[in-house]
C-alpha cells in the first residue's frame, strides 16, 4: 500500500497548502495532526502509515496535473477511502487480535502492565525534561486534576498568560501531542528487540 | 456538557451514525478549530478517566471504545502515566505553599530562587545578604563587649580580693607591731637602771621605680646598730601588676637569707608595697640584692625588680 513521496510532489503538496513555504509546512503539520487523529478515532490500526498514504495519493494527483481547491477536503475524501480499504482487508483479521489480546493470562497482563508503566514512566521523564521549563509549567498547569474548576482555571491562566482561551488550549494540547510522540518513540525504542 | 461537546463525545466513543460523523468529520478538516475542541475533549475525557471521575456510565462508555483498540490504549498508557506525574508535582506544590504559609522562611526562599519571580527572588537574596553582614557584625561586637565586661569583672574582683587580704595583712602586721611594741616596753622596763637602749628595729624603704627595674646608683644604706633586734625592709611598688609575688633577698655574691612565695603586697592608691621582718642577727654587714618576681596567668615568674641596699653595723 506505501509508496514513496517524491521531493517534487511534496513540492507541490505544500505549494498546494500555501504559496509562503514556512506557512505551507505549518498546515502540513496541522493536517498530518488532523489525519492522523481521524484514523485514530475511525480505528484504524497504523494512523501514521495511513497519513502518509493519504499524502501520498494526493501528492500523485497533483503531480499528474490535477487542481485541488480545497486540499483538507480532498484529503478527508482519501483518507475515509484508505479507511474503508483498511476494514475491508482487515476485517478477517481483527476480530481473532482482539480476542487474542483478552486471552491473555491476568497474571501475565499484569507483570507487562507493570514492566510498560515503568518504561513509559522512565520515557516520560527523559521526554519531559527535554522541554522548556516554560513548556513543562504549562503543562502542569494546564492539565492539573481541578474537575470542577478546570474551565475557570483555564480561563484565568490564559487572562494571565495574555492569550485567548483557544490559543492557550491550542498551545497546551500541541505541546501534550508532541510529548506523547517523544514518550511512544521513546518506549518502542525500549522495547524493540 | 453543551451539545456541541455531546456530538463529539458520541464521536469520539464511536456512537454516531455514519452520516453525523461524515458531517462533523468534513468539518474539523476545513475548520481546525473544531478539531482542537475534539482533541482537547479526547484528552480531558481520557485524563478523567486515568484519574478515575468518570461517572459509571461514562465509564463503560469509555472502555466499550477504548480499551479494545491498540492505539487508544496506549494513549491511555500515556494519560496514566503523565496525569500521574503532573498530580504528584501539584501535590508538592500544594505542600510546598503550605508550608509557605505555616510562615517557614526557607522553603519560601527556596521556591522564591527557584521558581519564576526571580527579580522578587534577587532581592530577597540581597536583602539576605545584607541582613546576615549586619547580624554577625552585631554578633562580633556583642561578644566584644561580653569580653571586655568579663575582664573588668575579673579586674573588680581581683582587686576586690587584694583589698581583703591587704586588710588581714595590715591586720596581722599591726598585730605583731602590737606585740613588738610590747615586748619593746618590757624589754625597757628590764633595762631601767642601764643606760639608754639602741633602737630595737632598723628599717629601710626601698622604691621600686617601675616595671622590671633594676635600681642604680649608690646603694641605700640600713645602719643596724649594736642591740637592735629586727631589721625591718619595705619595699613599695609603683604598678602592681601581679596578683602574688616571690621576694628572695640574698647577700650578694652569698647565701639567700630569705625567701617568700606567693607574697601579696598591701595595696594603696600609689601603689603597693611588701613588709619584710626580719632577725638583725641573720644580717651582716655587707651588699643585698632583694628581687621582686610575679606570677605570671599561667604559674610562671617573670622578674619584676631588683633593689640593691647596703647594710652597715655599728
Amino acid at each position: 500500500m506505501a509508496s514513496v513521496l517524491t521531493a517534487e510532489a511534496f513540492t507541490k503538496l505544500l505549494a498546494c497548502l500555501d504559496p509562503d513555504r514556512e506557512r505551507a509546512g505549518d498546515k502540513y503539520e496541522d493536517l498530518r495532526r488532523i489525519l492522523i487523529r481521524f484514523f485514530e478515532w475511525r480505528g484504524a490500526p497504523f494512523p501514521e502509515d495511513h497519513t502518509d498514504e493519504t499524502f501520498n495519493r494526493v501528492a500523485r494527483k497533483l503531480n499528474e496535473g490535477i487542481e485541488i481547491k480545497n486540499l483538507n477536503g480532498y484529503c478527508y475524501e482519501v483518507a475515509r477511502l484508505i479507511c474503508l480499504e483498511v476494514w475491508k482487508g482487515d476485517a478477517s483479521r481483527r476480530e481473532p487480535l482482539l480476542e487474542a489480546h483478552h486471552r491473555t493470562p491476568a497474571d501475565a497482563n499484569a507483570v507487562e502492565s507493570a514492566l510498560e508503566r515503568e518504561l513509559l514512566l522512565e520515557c516520560l521523564e527523559e521526554c519531559l525534561n527535554r522541554l522548556p521549563a516554560e513548556s513543562r509549567a504549562l503543562l502542569v498547569e494546564y492539565y492539573q486534576d481541578e474537575k470542577r474548576n478546570r474551565i475557570e482555571r483555564r480561563k484565568a491562566l490564559a487572562e494571565a498568560l495574555g492569550l485567548r482561551r483557544e490559543s492557550l488550549a491550542n498551545r497546551a494540547q500541541r505541546l501534550r501531542d508532541k510529548l506523547e510522540v517523544c514518550v511512544t518513540k521513546c518506549f518502542h525504542k525500549s522495547t524493540a528487540i | 456538557m453543551t451539545n456541541s461537546d455531546e456530538m463529539m463525545t458520541r464521536y469520539l466513543f464511536g456512537e454516531l451514525s455514519e452520516a453525523e460523523q461524515a458531517r462533523l468529520e468534513e468539518r474539523y478538516f476545513t475548520d481546525t478549530q473544531t478539531f482542537d475542541q475534539l482533541a482537547q475533549l479526547e484528552t480531558d475525557l481520557i485524563d478523567d478517566y486515568a484519574r478515575g471521575r468518570l461517572s459509571t456510565q461514562m465509564r463503560a462508555r469509555f472502555e466499550r471504545s477504548y480499551l479494545h483498540n491498540p492505539k487508544r490504549r496506549t494513549r491511555l498508557k500515556f494519560s496514566e502515566v503523565l496525569t500521574d506525574r503532573l498530580d504528584q508535582t501539584a501535590s508538592a506544590r500544594v505542600a510546598d505553599q503550605a508550608r509557605m504559609k505555616s510562615g517557614s522562611f526557607w522553603p519560601r526562599l527556596s521556591s522564591l530562587l527557584t521558581g519564576g519571580r526571580r527579580a522578587l527572588a534577587f532581592s530577597m537574596a540581597v536583602a539576605l545578604v545584607l541582613l546576615s553582614s549586619v547580624s554577625v557584625w552585631l554578633f562580633i561586637q556583642s561578644q566584644r563587649l561580653r569580653q571586655d565586661l568579663a575582664r573588668t569583672q575579673d579586674a573588680q574582683s581581683a582587686q576586690a580580693q587584694q583589698g581583703r587580704e591587704a586588710e588581714q595583712q595590715l591586720a596581722s602586721e599591726r598585730a605583731r607591731t602590737e606585740e613588738l611594741t610590747a615586748e619593746l616596753e618590757r624589754a625597757r622596763a628590764e633595762a631601767k637602771p642601764q643606760p639608754a637602749p639602741a633602737a630595737s628595729v632598723a628599717s629601710l624603704v626601698l622604691i621600686v621605680s617601675g616595671a622590671r627595674a633594676v635600681d642604680t646608683g649608690a646603694p641605700p644604706t640600713i645602719v643596724i646598730r649594736e642591740g637592735t633586734q629586727q631589721v625591718r625592709l619595705q619595699l613599695k611598688l609603683k604598678e602592681n601588676e601581679y596578683q602574688s609575688y616571690q621576694l628572695a633577698l640574698q647577700a650578694v655574691g652569698g647565701e639567700e637569707i630569705l625567701k617568700r612565695q606567693h607574697f601579696k603586697p598591701l595595696a594603696n592608691k600609689s601603689g603597693a608595697s611588701f613588709a619584710l621582718t626580719l632577725p638583725a642577727s641573720q644580717v651582716k654587714a655587707g651588699d643585698y640584692i632583694l628581687t621582686l618576681r610575679g606570677y605570671g596567668p599561667s604559674g610562671e615568674l617573670e622578674d619584676v625588680s631588683q633593689s640593691l641596699f647596703r647594710v652597715e653595723k655599728k
